[in-house]
């Protein structure tokens, strides 16, 4: 860009629009010197975390300097030493984004010690480098054009005759408050380039000693599971023998003193009996949640139709003289846990097969469907259903939304369900509405 | 001609209490030594002079003060006299970790004691009637 600047009655409006340029040429230099910190500050946070999050502000960074290098194209148009200054801006740029890419790249195939590898090589801070004093010439030659601008402007100035003293004042005025304003804008470029400097250090200190603590949190939750494990193995021996002394001897009490006992002294031996074999299922239970939460996982292709058919079989031996009506669809196959997977299939319909025990011709069905584009398994049932206000709590230990006297159980089957399914990445939801049956989905990621 | 001999290895005085029950119950005619750890079961296995009865089957418990079942019965597989007697690891556990490692160690079967007692009388009556005939047909 050249000015030419002719210095006559329009002489005011001609130097502040020289003035804005400049300022525009400045502040676009260091928003896209700035934007392209932005994106490698992203960049930096992806490969120290891992964490999709930080490649938002790495894509708006790239946007924004794009934006900007197209504002200075734009307006170094009619400059040729700008413009070559803002194209070799523009080809380093491009190097840098392509080395910012290689290494998330590099991240994603290889992992993140490919990437550090490749950051270390320091082509990434040379093309930084490279940018940043380029910025710093294409103000410095705003800088010298506002000179040149000012030193025609004065010449004019001897040359004609001004017609007003006004337009001198203006233009002093003008020219001051112009370099005035441009040095502040290169102190406050350098300011900003030294901010950017401590905060990325500072940010890169965060992210180490949020890895630490990542670390000992691991470490700490390990130990704490181990116990978990200890606890459960405890509960599983000492709180079941006392369980089966219970039993065992209000058994011979029956037995050995029938003819001292009354009807009613035998009944109540006999709750005493059924008491000790519901908190002996119980513990059962407990454990068996307790073994899926630290199970490990071995993804397999499982057939949902076989596991359904199974567990049906089961139940239909327990209680041969119910009648149901199951429809289960074929070809259901999912990738997952063959064992957590049957777990919670016999769940399910343990549920569907109990929950239907006091409806009238019961149905239970095993199926699939589209949910947002993705398969969801379900199993329905025309059972008691329940109050869908209540849904959440239903895979939550312990919660039972019908009384044990209504449907017996440990209310810990469906917590052992969600833990499966979330173990999975996947995600269990159920539909419901009293005495018109419920529908149990589970999608597996 | 004397009843032959069962031993069962268990430190929880209720469990034998209801074993013996079971043996009467099920009119299983044998003599049901009782050791209450794994140590004193070997005192009592390694004082058994040579020729005389030995058990026809060991009931042996996991989870016991000092030592437990896993250690008699390395000891009984390892000895020379002994490794041929059966055991039945007879215990409160499900857990997979404590099944491999009994069949490992070279146990015979492996038995997760019932809550309920009926059950649990009918399991322990047959399982000594099953070993007790096994070794007479041997």
């Amino acid at each position: 860009m050249v000015f030419v600047i002719r210095v006559d009655d329009a002489n005011d409006d001609a130097l502040t629009t020289a003035s804005d340029h400049i300022d525009d040429v400045s502040d676009t230099a260091s928003a896209a010197l700035s934007a392209l910190k932005d994106a490698e500050t992203g960049q930096r946070g992806f490969l120290i975390t891992g964490k999709e999050s930080y490649l938002g502000p790495y894509d708006a960074g790239l946007r924004d300097f794009d934006t900007a290098m197209a504002k200075l194209r734009q307006l170094s148009a009619a400059e040729p030493e700008l413009s070559a200054l803002i194209s070799h801006m523009a080809d380093v740029g491009a190097k840098k984004r392509a080395e910012l890419s290689v290494t998330i790249d590099l991240f994603r195939a290889k992992g993140q010690a490919a990437a550090f590898e490749h950051v270390s090589t320091g082509i990434g801070k040379q093309y930084m480098d490279e940018i940043r004093e380029t910025a710093g010439t294409v103000v410095s030659v705003e800088d010298a054009a506002y000179d040149r601008n000012r030193r025609a402007a004065a010449q004019a100035e001897t040359a004609t005759h001004w017609k007003s003293l006004a337009s001198v004042v203006v233009l002093f005025l003008l020219t001051l408050m112009g370099t005035l304003l441009l040095s502040m804008e290169i102190r406050y470029e350098r300011r900003l380039a030294a901010n950017l400097e401590v905060s990325e250090k500072r940010y890169r200190e965060l992210a180490e000693s949020l890895e630490d603590q990542v670390e000992a949190r691991t470490r700490e939750l390990q130990q704490l599971n181990q116990e978990l494990t200890a606890f459960s193995y405890s509960v599983s021996h000492d709180l079941r023998a006392p369980l089966r002394s219970i039993d065992g001897f209000s058994q011979i009490v029956i037995e050995d003193y029938a003819d001292k006992l009354d009807d009613n002294g035998r009944r109540m031996l006999e709750r005493i009996r059924g008491a000790a074999q519901r908190m002996g299922h119980l513990i059962q239970s407990l454990l068996d949640l307790a073994r899926v939460t630290r199970q490990e996982i071995d993804r397999q292709s499982v057939s949902i139709s076989d596991l359904a058919a199974g567990a049906i079989h089961h139940l239909e031996a327990l209680s041969p003289e119910r009648k149901v009506d199951v429809s289960i669809a074929p070809g259901l196959m999912a990738e997952g846990d063959q064992h957590l997977l049957r777990v919670v299939m016999d769940n399910l319909l343990a549920n569907a097969w109990k929950f239907t025990s006091k409806t009238e011709s019961p149905r239970i069905e095993v199926g699939r469907v589209e949910v947002e584009g993705k398969p969801a398994f379900f199993v329905r049932d025309n059972g008691a259903g329940f109050d869908s206000e209540h849904a959440d709590k239903l895979f939550r230990p312990f919660q039972r939304l019908h009384s044990e006297s209504e449907f017996e159980g440990t209310g810990i089957g469906l917590a052992t369900v969600q833990r499966i399914v979330n173990r999975h990445g996947g995600r269990v939801w159920a539909e419901g509405k009293p005495g018109r049956g419920a529908t149990f989905f589970f999608a597996l990621s | 001609m004397p009843d032959p001999l069962l031993l069962l290895v268990e430190d929880n005085v209720d469990d034998v209490a209801l074993a013996e029950r079971a043996l009467v119950r099920g009119g299983v005619r044998a003599e049901l030594k009782v050791a209450r750890n794994g140590k004193e079961a070997w005192t009592l296995l390694s004082s058994l002079l040579p020729g005389a009865a030995r058990p026809k089957a060991v009931f042996l418990d996991l989870n016991m003060p000092g030592s437990n079942g896993f250690d008699l019965l390395a000891r009984v597989r390892a000895d020379h006299a002994m490794t041929g007697m059966p055991v039945v690891v007879l215990t409160t556990s499900k857990e997979p970790s404590d099944i491999e490692r009994s069949y490992r160690l070279g146990a015979n079967s492996f038995v997760t004691k019932p809550l309920d007692f009926k059950k649990f009388s009918e399991v322990f009556a047959s399982m000594s009637a099953y070993w007790l005939g096994v070794n007479e047909t041997i």
